[in-house]
């Protein structure tokens, strides 16, 4: 079985990319390798073979959408750079994937959903459930594609 | 014109205008002051036959302008003419006689030169006047008198009455009854004047004020045109330059707000670095308050780094730097505090040594000391966003990292307690900073929006006593109803359609005083939506600003509703989403 993984974050943004120096995108850059990484490693015990897409234009999620045609969506929820291109405010870093959500989610239904962001609260997991996430689930943030992994069945459930 | 030398040896009674002025400053507006100057002006006008006459104001720290000029029985001076801006300069011509010398004058022919050899003080300064204000006021007078209006002993307001050539110069008996009503009156009228202008003013700055509060409240940036529009019509400026720090503790990025009449512009300075003794600085090198004078060091350094600087526009930077060399005096007031470089505010004059003038009154001092808390405020909203946002990216990433660096290359590591421990604790102490770093953010919550706006209507029951405002309930219900916002969201809301609505009451009231201001607000639910109908008596009025609707719309908009207009007859629909249960 062969499955599409679109993965929206900002750290994949040129915004993002532009703003912060090297040694402090290395960071971002090993986690997003460590889950990478967990999704190969989950291939031969699950028999699913992923391909993984990163993409960092949210605004452009229509046209990413039609034009990768993904299984499933992973959403990074936190986008402050966004927001304050977006609203001139940093704070509203949450509103910049929340306003994207429900438009997904009218758009393409039947599309599974996974929101997820560094330490959320309570409020925020409302938010994304109400406007349209299948699933929300904490980002861990210990690049090892060890402890990636239990997230991989988590998308396979989602697949099913 | 038509003379009457009987009346013009009268004593001027004001005592009829003196139990009118009440009544006429009832509104408590601007168009109010207009009225009882007018009247002031028109009387002293008839009482002596002239055929111009004209009341300025010079308080010290306040506007100084020229406030009423009435010719030929008609009101002269309009608002648009701005001459009270940059030509009139109350330390120069015949005025300024009357200023130095604290006594009333009266000049035969304005445009004769003196045998005396003296210098003729209007003819030295006629060049500089407004050409339409030459034209009109000044060419066809030969004799003026000037009379001071004092506070013990300050001048803060002159009254100039003319005649035509060809007329019958003023007499010195003229002098005399204006000079008795000056001195009986003068200081009781214009005091009354100057308390309506200062309520006015007083009550633009406290809903500047209330707005950026809002604003800080709602976790929006504020709005500096706003912001800066008390320094614009509460001082003696007419040219005010505004810096705002802006951007991380590290950036030196600068907000200016330049304004010159009637044009205001925000222009961003990135990268604008502080001299070594900049008055942008707040290190002790520079004593506040700052006086200095045209395109001295500062301003030509100030000129000099905005011609320089990348990222603006040539019309900005060539507006910048036209108002700072426009400057002849200024004062620099410190917005900065507890060791924040929040900025400065620089009241400039296009007059000369205008420093005295410049200085602020009492209550621009309040308000700036109150803009100044408020801009610390939303620094430190900002830095402690900044402080959560660096926590989530890069610490916990970075953390993640060390966490699985230990684990990949020395996994053992974790086992022991020294070590295990102490990743814990950067944990935790991480998650409670990213925690703290979001304390200062807004929330909206659940609203029973009847009781709320009830809750609003009652203050302004008691404070608009004369007006029947009535809420009407669809049926008993809908005081059921809830919404998810904040009070500051509703508040700028309301605010808005209220100031609106009293604009529109008071504009009808002024053409028939017998009006009683009405406004109905009409609640009902709707499906999952609350409508709520805001409808008054008033007219039609002219737009102060224009800022009051997208404001509204951009509020309605947040909220996940939205607001539509009808204009016959003049009505706002605002809709609502229902909170979930």
């Amino acid at each position: 079985m062969k499955a599409k993984v679109l993965f929206f974050d900002d750290i994949f943004s040129d915004l993002f990319r532009n703003k912060f120096p090297a040694d402090q995108l290395a960071w971002d850059d090993n986690w997003v390798s460590s889950l990478t990484e967990a999704f190969k490693m989950a291939e031969s015990s699950t028999g699913v073979s992923f391909e993984i897409v990163n993409c960092g234009e949210i605004d452009s999620w229509n046209e990413v959408i039609d034009k990768e045609k993904p299984d499933i969506i992973l959403l990074d929820l936190f986008w402050p750079e966004q927001a304050v291109e977006k609203y001139g405010d940093r704070l509203r870093a949450t509103d910049v994937s929340l306003e994207v959500l429900p438009k997904i989610r009218e758009a393409f239904p039947a599309l599974p959903v996974i929101c997820h962001t560094a330490k959320p609260d309570r409020e925020l997991m409302e938010k994304a459930y109400e406007k349209g996430a299948t699933f929300f689930v904490e980002k861990v943030s210990m690049s090892l594609a060890e402890v990636q992994v239990p997230f991989v069945y988590i998308v396979i459930n989602l697949l099913r | 014109m038509f003379y009457t030398p009987d009346r013009a040896n009268d004593s001027i009674s004001a005592e009829s205008l003196i139990e009118r002025i009440p009544i006429i400053a009832l509104g408590g507006e601007d168009s109010s002051v207009d009225l009882i100057l007018y009247e002031v002006l028109e009387l002293l006008i008839k009482h002596v036959n002239a055929d111009i006459g004209q009341i300025n104001l010079l308080p010290k720290g306040g506007r100084i302008e020229k406030v009423c000029i009435i010719k030929d029985g008609e009101p002269w001076l309009k608002k648009e003419m701005d001459l009270h801006l940059h030509k009139f300069d109350p330390s120069r011509g015949f005025t300024g006689l009357v200023v130095s010398t604290g006594k009333s004058i009266l000049v035969k022919d304005i445009w004769l030169q003196k045998d005396t050899g003296e210098p003729n003080p209007f003819l030295q300064l006629a060049a500089t006047m407004s050409k339409k204000y030459v034209e009109d006021i000044k060419k066809p007078v030969a004799s003026i008198i000037i009379l001071p209006i004092k506070r013990g002993n300050e001048i803060f307001c002159t009254i100039e009455l003319s005649r035509y050539r060809g007329e019958q110069v003023f007499s010195q008996k003229n002098k005399e009854i204006l000079d008795d009503f000056a001195k009986r009156y003068g200081p009781l009228i214009m005091n009354y004047v100057i308390d309506i202008k200062n309520r006015t003013a007083v009550n633009i700055a406290q809903k500047r004020l209330l707005n950026m509060a809002r604003l800080i409240a709602s976790n929006k940036p504020v709005d500096y045109r706003l912001a800066v529009e008390p320094y614009t019509k509460l001082s003696a400026a007419d040219i005010v330059m505004v810096f705002f720090k802006t951007g991380s503790m590290y950036d030196s990025s600068y907000r200016l707000l330049a304004w010159a009449g009637e044009e205001v512009r925000e222009i961003l300075l990135t990268k604008f670095f502080r001299s070594k003794n900049s008055i942008l600085r707040y290190d002790g090198s520079t004593v506040f308050p700052v006086q200095g004078e045209e395109m001295d060091e500062r301003l030509s350094r100030f000129c000099g780094k905005i011609g320089k600087l990348d990222g603006i526009s040539d019309d900005d930077r060539q507006f910048a730097i036209k108002c700072f060399s426009d400057i002849k005096s200024y004062v620099v007031t410190p917005l900065h505090m507890l060791g924040q470089e929040l900025g400065v505010v620089i009241l400039g004059s296009r007059r000369p040594k205008f420093w005295q003038f410049l200085h602020m009154s009492p209550f621009l001092s309040s308000y700036s000391s109150l803009l100044k808390s408020f801009l610390l405020n939303e620094r430190a909203i900002y830095y402690l966003s900044d402080f959560s946002l660096k926590i989530h990216n890069p610490g916990f990433y970075c953390l993640g990292a060390l966490k699985a660096g230990i684990a990949k290359s020395a996994p053992q590591l974790l086992n022991e307690p020294q070590i295990s421990e102490a990743i814990k604790g950067l944990d935790k102490l991480f998650t409670e900073l990213h925690d703290q770093g979001k304390a200062l953010r807004w929330h909206d919550k659940k609203i029973h929006i009847v009781n709320w706006i009830q809750a609003y209507i009652n203050p302004k029951t008691a404070q608009f006593p004369q007006y029947k405002i009535n809420v009407i309930l669809e049926d008993e219900k809908t005081s059921e109803v809830t919404i998810m916002a904040s009070d500051e969201q509703l508040e700028t809301i309301f605010e808005n359609l209220f100031s609106n609505t009293v604009r529109a009451i008071t504009a009808r009231q002024v053409k028939d005083y017998s009006i009683i201001g009405e406004i109905n607000i009409c609640i009902k639910k709707k499906d999952e939506t609350v409508e709520i109908n805001f409808k008054d008596n008033g007219i039609s009025y002219e737009t102060v600003s224009g800022r009051g609707s997208p404001q509204i719309s951009g509020e309605m908009q947040d909220l996940g509703g939205s607001v539509k207009i009808e204009k016959k007859p003049y009505q706002t629909f605002l809709y609502f989403p229902c909170s979930s249960e």
